[in-house]
């Protein structure tokens, strides 16, 4: 489904992405794991379209996306949800999933009808599934940070994604909230057969839960393979533990 | 404490008995000022409906779109010529001649609206300065059809609508309809992005909204109204000069949506009613009438940055929310 080939990205001296590849096959559930600076957000606004990769492309479905801008990447069936939560904090919970149903359904620039009797079912019913619909009538920002984490995933999947990218889905998270967002994430997947890519330091949620890791260090891929594989491997010991293991 | 979502029905279920009387008795207010009020209040109730208008028109962009629109005046003015050029030289009757005003702003909208959304914030709003201001010059520079600096007077309109009773009921009309379809348009599923996009642009393009193709829409409907506000000013002065496109008219209206609150929709009108009625009757007694102005902005600037209205519906809100704690299931 999605294909990163040989992509870099600099920013001024700093070489944040040197080549690095990926591949995430429909239906699978790909973690990219790595330290810090390792490059891994910095994949993930290329994959989506915020920022332009310097060499390399990007392959979504066969077709290269890389020069498409955010929106036209996500009407391809990309969505995302943001390491640091973005979404519309001043409007209620509901809007801002009604929003993105809005979007999705080509409705954005209908003058004609009241935007509140729109979508009104589907955006309940997304609520409903992230567990938010008590929320529906609260302003976004007064919202806990784990509830405006789990909002955030609800926007993502209110375009319809054929693929889900998570940027550190739990970062920042109480234990609770965690295992709450862990649990939405594990449910979300089992139930709609969504094919995800997410990046997260928790690493039994990423053993857990993947069919796939790929470890990237220095902007480069160490490996991509199955959970047990990416364990044994000496490459990846070397990268988390300088070798010492 | 009753559920959220139970407030947020009754919040709606509020707003929409506000809206549906607000229609009514806007309109039988507009129909009985002009019995009750001596011919010169009509005239200033006409200015203010017409300049509330255009710094509502502008509000749709700046207020609810975030867009630094640093030159609305350029598309009011473009209505006002644009209206009085077909009444004078054309001599077009007048409904053809209402008609084309709009959509001559809505062009240079689309025009002005093209460049200028390819850049964002300040530099957006600089650019849109210097191309208004090069239509200024132009207007100001073409005697022979503009009458350059002097304008345009004694503009030949229908007998009904050159008394001043006569002008003020058209006007209403006009403005009462336009304020409603500019309601439509902010609750619309178009205003309710246009204010995501405003909130939070690089989530509004993750959502698959192109901002840059909403915002220029946003200029052209916004443009569309001051074009009709510009020719509703002619209807009322019977004249046109070049100083209502200058710069510092699109300072002015800014001021009247500041003032009067430009997360609000009627905040811009308020604002336009606060800053007509200082000019026309704080000038009686003083030339330094700007200088109250200036007092009073600063005072919102400092104590209620949300304007006027946008204090008032604040504090509306906390108490409707602290009414449906106490609401029966």
């Amino acid at each position: 489904m999605l294909r990163v080939e040989g992509i870099r990205k600099s920013f001024d001296r700093f070489n944040a992405l040197s080549g690095a590849d990926l591949h995430v096959g429909s239906g699978k559930i790909v973690a990219v794991i790595g330290p810090n600076g390792a490059g891994k957000s910095t994949m993930f606004k290329i994959i989506t379209g915020h920022l332009k990769p310097e060499g390399g492309r990007v392959l979504f479905g066969g077709e290269p996306i890389s020069s498409l801008s955010p929106h036209e990447i996500c009407r391809k069936g990309i969505g995302m949800a943001f390491q640091i939560v973005n979404i519309f904090s001043r409007m209620s919970v509901f809007e801002n999933v009604q929003a993105a149903v809005l979007s999705r359904t080509r409705q954005a620039g209908n003058i004609f009808r009241a935007a509140s009797k729109m979508a009104v079912g589907e955006t309940m019913e997304i609520l409903a599934s992230v567990g938010l619909r008590e929320k529906a009538g609260s302003i976004a920002g007064k919202l806990s940070y784990g509830d405006q984490k789990v909002l955030e995933i609800a926007i993502a999947l209110s375009t319809s994604p054929r693929l889900l990218i998570l940027d550190e889905p739990t970062a920042g998270m109480s234990s609770e909230e965690a295992a709450v967002c862990t649990g939405l994430i594990r449910r979300l997947t089992a139930e709609q057969g969504l094919t995800v890519l997410f990046c997260e330091h928790n690493i039994e949620l990423v053993l857990s839960l993947s069919d796939e890791i790929m470890v990237l260090q220095g902007g480069k891929t160490i490996i991509q393979d199955c959970p047990e594989a990416v364990c044994k491997s000496p490459a990846v010991r070397d990268a988390y533990l300088g070798g010492a293991a | 404490m009753v559920a959220p979502s139970l407030s947020l029905a009754y919040r709606a279920r509020s707003l929409l008995r506000l809206e549906t009387l607000a229609f009514p008795t806007a309109a039988a207010v507009l129909f009985l000022l002009p019995l009750v009020l001596p011919e010169f209040y009509v005239y200033f109730a006409a200015l203010v409906l017409v300049t509330g208008l255009f710094a509502t028109s502008l509000n749709l962009v700046l207020g609810y779109g975030g867009m630094y629109q640093f030159h609305h005046a350029v598309f009011y003015g473009a209505g006002a010529y644009a209206f009085a050029l077909m009444l004078a030289k054309a001599h077009a009757p007048l409904w053809p001649a209402f008609l084309f005003a709009p959509l001559v702003s809505a062009m240079l909208g689309l025009l002005i609206g093209a460049i200028c959304v390819r850049l964002s914030k300040l530099y957006f709003g600089m650019l849109q300065l210097s191309l208004g201001s090069l239509v200024w010059a132009v207007v100001f520079r073409w005697y022979s059809f503009t009458g350059g600096g002097d304008g345009l007077h004694e503009i030949p309109l229908p007998d009904a609508i050159s008394t001043t009773r006569g002008a003020y009921y058209l006007t209403a009309v006009v403005v009462l309809i336009c304020m409603v379809l500019l309601y439509r348009i902010v609750n619309s599923p178009f205003g309710k992005i246009f204010q995501a996009i405003r909130d939070n642009p690089q989530r509004s393009e993750a959502i698959g909204v192109d901002i840059r193709l909403h915002q220029l829409k946003g200029e052209v409907l916004a443009a569309f109204f001051a074009g009709i506000a510009g020719a509703l000013y002619v209807v009322v002065e019977g004249s046109v000069v070049p100083d209502m496109m200058f710069w510092t008219a699109s300072m002015e209206v800014m001021v009247m949506c500041l003032l009067g609150g430009w997360y609000t929709f009627l905040g811009p009108l308020f604002g336009a009613a606060v800053i007509l009625g200082l000019r026309t009757f704080a000038g009686i007694y003083t030339d330094h009438w700007p200088l109250i102005l200036g007092i009073i902005l600063m005072a919102v600037i400092l104590f209620f940055p949300e304007g006027v209205l946008g204090l008032l519906l604040r504090r509306a809100n906390s108490k409707m929310e602290l009414s449906t704690e106490t609401e029966p299931e």
